[in-house]
């Protein structure tokens, strides 16, 4: 019984000796395991200290300049540089020293002559290699050019993106108060119920009963319709289609037509807007000889001159227009007589088209009907009786709101702490009605501006920065064009525009727009009454940095 | 006590038993818990590969564009932002979720990056992108080779076009000089072009301009127009190493134009109107002192070519002696001449220019057939890299119509564009017209002065027209020959400096 119990004793003995064994060899691997992941560990942590510590030092001038492009701001303790002489020195940094802190994005400046900076070390012991980016501007180089452009299918596209104000855009409907910005003794309206808008509506000079299916014109536009222009960017070779402005004055006996009905146009003075047209325009000279002609179909025009382009004073040169074919939209605007608050917006006086075929859409104010004149007459009109002269009441005014947009604010601002000034680079075209050129500054004596550029601030002042004046945009153009093809009424200029922007604050880009001129009696003369047609084709802004 | 001494052997064998299988319990289970905890050490690495894996096959670079920032997915399988890593202005860093709609403080173009797919991340209100974290956790910061040029403020590149080299070999860059004609009422012709001789000059002259050679500011380019019928001194003649001397006076008695390339005078004679030459100018005689002058040269020149009026009345010729290279204000840029003026001036009335000679009247209006384009061909454009230009000169203009434009109608002088040289020809372009030049210029007595226009340029988009490589070209036009006593205008066009600034496709 005891010798069973020493037995027992002594099992227990050895077993509890080799538990205690195999438990120290247990623990001893676990330590290993825990030890070797706890290595890991803090390897790991290194590694992802090291990643995402990134400096870069950027040598440029007589400077390297070190900089945090990590994500978290770092403290160095070292920094080792590399001396011209090829050695090496390590520097170590105190509190206060530029390189001490560098927060996210920060940057220290270390001169050349004491040498470029090759390993930094941080204060939590994370060596870091910078890497080092040699500055060398290639020559062509590009530089960040913004273009500002037209390429909106519709007026209301264009007016939103601009931030142009509703109101100076609205259909000109009768009897409503919010549309503001042209005036006149007439006004050009929509008169509603009266049909003047279609939608996918055949239009044509070819009437029941018309003679030769032409029309006399007093000012035409024709350009390529912005959709197909927008279209043939992304799948060139469709057969274009146009965009049409057309306007005139009373015009006894003549009409334009549509599939249901003859239009006369007996008013006082009318417009036509036709747009997305998919057919044919042709120009005929007094002689009935056609001038110029562009079409749809093609082979229509043979070796004709393009008809797009603006087409002044048709009824005093005796040219006709005929053109047939389907409009996407097609606006017959009619004049009534001002007052009672009336005035017209905007709208019927914007053509947005490629009016020169190069691929860019033009945006145009015309402001110009039918007519020219000097000083002894209302520049538009036939005899002083009927003028249809227009003037701005407001401005229109464009926000360059795709510049601030591309720089990184929704908004369309500019900051000025950033960004020290803008270059504006534009292609804009002048053309008004007074004529004889030589005798427009007697004809127009008033001083004023039909194109500006002014910055906004975030409290809606306003900054004038450059005008171009009646004065001097007149000397570009020619007001009356008999030789088409080898004489022109103008050709795009290009102005380069340097806006300062103030320090601080935020600035928005604008463009305004304006007929500045109705008309003022002196004596029996009639100054200061000029018509006009200005535009845009396409600008571009180069921003340059505080 | 045999059953006994069994009994207990018996015992004692159970109790080893029991203890061996005690034993072997334990070592069974140590050996369990053992071989089992080697096991989980052995098999923690396997995940850690798979992230590595992950995160190795993944590649991403984060630079900035003008609209923002872009992702580039270079690696090898697709990517899923979930989230950016945003630093505001105050400098704090903050991570947020990737939001597609307008109200996010940033908006990512797209969030699943295919390989080799980009997509474009706008921040607003000051929010610099930093990093993003995919949906797998790995972490991409920017890439500091692509951050840090835009990091250092420097100037804008612009590259000038027309250099010295340029205008010392600018038939180079002529498109199709053999076919360009300028035509004339009074048309020249070729007399005499001698390369690398001696030249000695004892001329009347009309109109005398005198440049620094683009190759040298120790050698002349000289052009000088005149008619050898006049006055007292009817021995106008000019000689060359090569033959015998050509008399002006009876070959070129309506009109001749000499011009000189690379021109020496080292040790011989330079003399306009009686003076010495050492400055480059333009000696405008017969429009500033209604006659002509005298002008007295020897020295050796690179070329020197002389062009005598014809017989016919109305021909064409090469544009040759109607431009020459050189500096003209000495501020080291050349300026490009073109010049069609050889005599007085005129108005509506009048044909501009005309002189009445001992041998007959003589109208000599020139005007270009077809422009003289120049391509900068030095300086190709790849159009899906860039999307603007911005082409800026330095330009002089002067022209010979005392009423401008009651004399001229509106024409085109110079048209700037870019231009495919393939075929399509301008792509874009822009035009200085007549009615805006002649504001440039006094007539008479001649004055002009210089003018910087800048030309924004728009380059179609490879969408619109394909890959193409453009170039900047200039059309030099005098479109104004003779119609009855208008559109008649002679000119004096001088460009210099053209650089370009090119604009970022973004």
């Amino acid at each position: 019984m005891r010798r069973g119990v020493s037995t027992l004793l002594a099992a227990v003995l050895v077993s509890a000796v080799a538990l205690a064994a195999f438990a120290s060899l247990y623990t001893m691997s676990q330590r290993r395991v825990s030890t070797s992941i706890a290595g890991l560990d803090r390897l790991a942590d290194y590694v992802h200290q090291h990643e995402v510590t990134r400096l870069v030092i950027v040598v440029a001038g007589g400077v390297a300049r070190v900089r945090n492009l990590g994500n978290k701001p770092v403290e160095l303790e070292y920094l080792v540089l590399l001396r011209s002489d090829r050695s090496l020195r390590a520097v170590k940094l105190t509190e206060g020293d530029p390189c001490w802190r560098l927060d996210v994005d920060g940057s220290c400046e270390v001169d050349l002559e004491d040498g470029v900076p090759v390993v930094a070390v941080t204060r939590s012991g994370i060596i870091v290699y910078p890497e080092r980016v040699e500055l060398l501007i290639p020559p062509s180089e590009a530089a960040l050019v913004i273009p500002v452009t037209f390429f909106f299918g519709n007026i209301v596209e264009f007016a939103e993106e601009f931030g142009v104000d509703p109101g100076l855009v609205a259909k000109p409907y009768p009897g409503r108060s919010d549309k503001r910005g042209i005036n006149g003794t007439t006004v050009l309206l929509l008169p509603r119920g009266r049909e003047s808008e279609y939608f996918n509506e055949l239009v044509s000079t070819v009437c029941p009963g018309s003679k030769d299916g032409r029309t006399p014109f007093g000012v035409l536009v024709v350009g390529y319709d912005p959709s197909w222009v927008i279209e043939s960017r992304d799948s060139p070779g469709r057969p274009p289609r146009f965009s049409i402005l057309f306007a005139g004055p009373r015009m006894p006996g003549e009409k334009i037509c549509t599939s249901r009905e003859a239009l006369p146009l007996t008013q006082q003075g009318f417009r036509v807007k036709i747009l997305n047209f998919t057919g044919t325009v042709r120009i005929y000279d007094s002689g009935g000889r056609v001038l110029a002609c562009s079409s749809s179909i093609r082979g229509e025009c043979g070796s004709v001159r393009s008809a797009l382009g603006v087409w002044y004073y048709g009824i005093g040169l005796g040219w006709t227009v005929y053109f047939h074919g389907i409009a996407g939209y097609f606006a017959y605007y009619q004049r009534a007589p001002s007052g009672r608050g009336q005035q017209a917006s905007y709208e019927p006086y914007l053509f947005l088209g490629d009016i020169d075929g190069n691929g860019v859409v033009d945006l145009l104010l015309v402001t110009e009907d039918a007519y020219y004149g000097s000083y002894t007459k209302i520049d538009d009109s036939e005899g002083n009786e009927e003028d249809l002269v227009d003037y701005s009441t407001e401005p229109l005014r464009l926000k360059l709101l795709g510049v601030g947009r591309a720089l990184g604010y929704p908004d369309g601002s500019i900051d000025g702490g950033r960004y020290a000034g803008i270059f504006l680079y534009i292609n804009l075209l002048f053309h008004d009605n007074s004529h004889p050129d030589e005798d427009q500054l007697r004809d127009v004596d008033r001083t004023d501006w039909v194109l500006r550029v002014l910055l906004v601030d975030e409290l809606g002042n306003e900054y004038v920065v450059r005008e171009y004046r009646y004065q001097e945009i007149c000397n570009y153009h020619k007001t009356l064009v008999r030789d088409v093809g080898r004489d022109n009424y103008f050709v795009k200029i290009s102005q380069s525009i340097y806006l300062p922007i103030p320090s601080s604050g935020r600035y928005w880009i604008a463009i305004e727009l304006a007929d500045p001129y109705y008309y003022e009696k002196r004596g029996s003369y009639y100054v200061n009454d000029a018509d006009l047609s200005v535009g845009i084709e396409i600008i571009g802004v180069l921003p340059l940095a505080r | 006590m045999r059953t006994r001494s069994r009994s207990r052997l018996r015992r004692g064998v159970g109790a080893a038993a029991g203890a061996v299988l005690a034993i072997a319990i334990v070592v069974a289970a140590a050996l369990y818990v053992y071989s089992s905890s080697l096991r989980l050490a052995s098999m923690s690495p396997e995940p850690v590969l798979r992230v590595l894996d992950e995160h190795l096959s993944q590649r991403v670079s984060i630079g900035p564009s003008a609209f923002g920032y872009y992702v580039l997915n270079s690696g090898s399988s697709p990517i899923s932002v979930e989230y950016l890593v945003l630093r505001d202005p105050r400098g704090s860093i903050t991570l947020v979720r990737t939001g597609r709609g307008s109200d996010s403080a940033c908006v990512a173009e797209e969030t699943v990056i295919p390989p080799g797919g980009l997509s474009t991340v706008r921040c607003g209100g000051g929010l610099a992108l930093v990093a993003i974290v995919t949906s797998g956790g790995g972490v991409f910061v920017r890439d500091p080779r692509l951050t840090a040029p835009y990091l250092v403020q420097r100037a804008v590149p612009q590259r000038p076009l027309l250099t010295p080299e340029v205008a010392s070999a600018l038939e180079q860059y002529v498109e199709r000089i053999s076919e360009v004609r300028v035509s004339s009422s009074l048309g020249l012709v070729k007399a005499l072009d001698d390369r690398g001789a001696s030249v000695s000059i004892e001329a009347n002259a009309s109109l005398v301009v005198v440049l620094r050679s683009p190759s040298s500011p120790n050698l002349w380019s000289v052009l000088i127009a005149g008619y050898g019928a006049y006055g007292v001194r009817s021995n106008s003649r000019v000689e060359t190493g090569s033959g015998s001397p050509l008399n002006l006076s009876r070959a070129g008695a309506l009109r001749f134009r000499i011009k000189i390339e690379n021109l020496s005078v080292d040790g011989g004679t330079f003399r306009v109107g009686g003076s010495d030459v050492s400055s480059p100018g333009v000696f405008p005689c017969v429009v500033n002192r209604g006659r002509q002058c005298w002008v007295s040269l020897s020295g050796t020149a690179g070329r020197v070519a002389v062009y005598v009026n014809g017989t016919s009345s109305s021909a064409s010729v090469d544009p040759y002696p109607y431009y020459v290279t050189g500096d003209l204000d000495g501020n080291g840029y050349p300026e490009f001449l073109f010049i069609t003026q050889d005599f007085g001036v005129g108005d509506r009335t009048r044909v501009n220019d005309r002189e009445a000679t001992r041998a007959g009247t003589a109208i000599v209006a020139d005007s270009t057939v077809e422009p003289l384009r120049i391509v900068f061909t030095d300086a190709p454009i790849n159009n899906t890299r860039y999307a603007v230009a911005v082409v800026s000169m330095r330009i002089m203009f002067w022209d010979s119509s005392l009423d401008d434009v009651s004399d001229n109608d509106n024409r085109i002088v110079v048209r700037v564009g870019v231009y495919d040289a393939e075929g399509s020809g301008y792509v874009y372009s822009v035009s200085l017209s007549y009615y805006e030049l002649c504001r440039y210029r006094t007539v008479s007595p001649m004055t002009f002065s210089y003018v910087i226009k800048d030309f924004i340029l728009y380059i179609p988009s490879p969408e619109e027209v394909g890959s193409k490589i453009f170039f900047v070209a200039i059309d030099v036009t005098d479109p104004y020959g003779v119609e009855g006593t208008r559109n008649d205008t002679e000119v004096i066009l001088g460009i210099e400096y053209i650089a370009l600034v090119l604009g970022a496709r973004i």
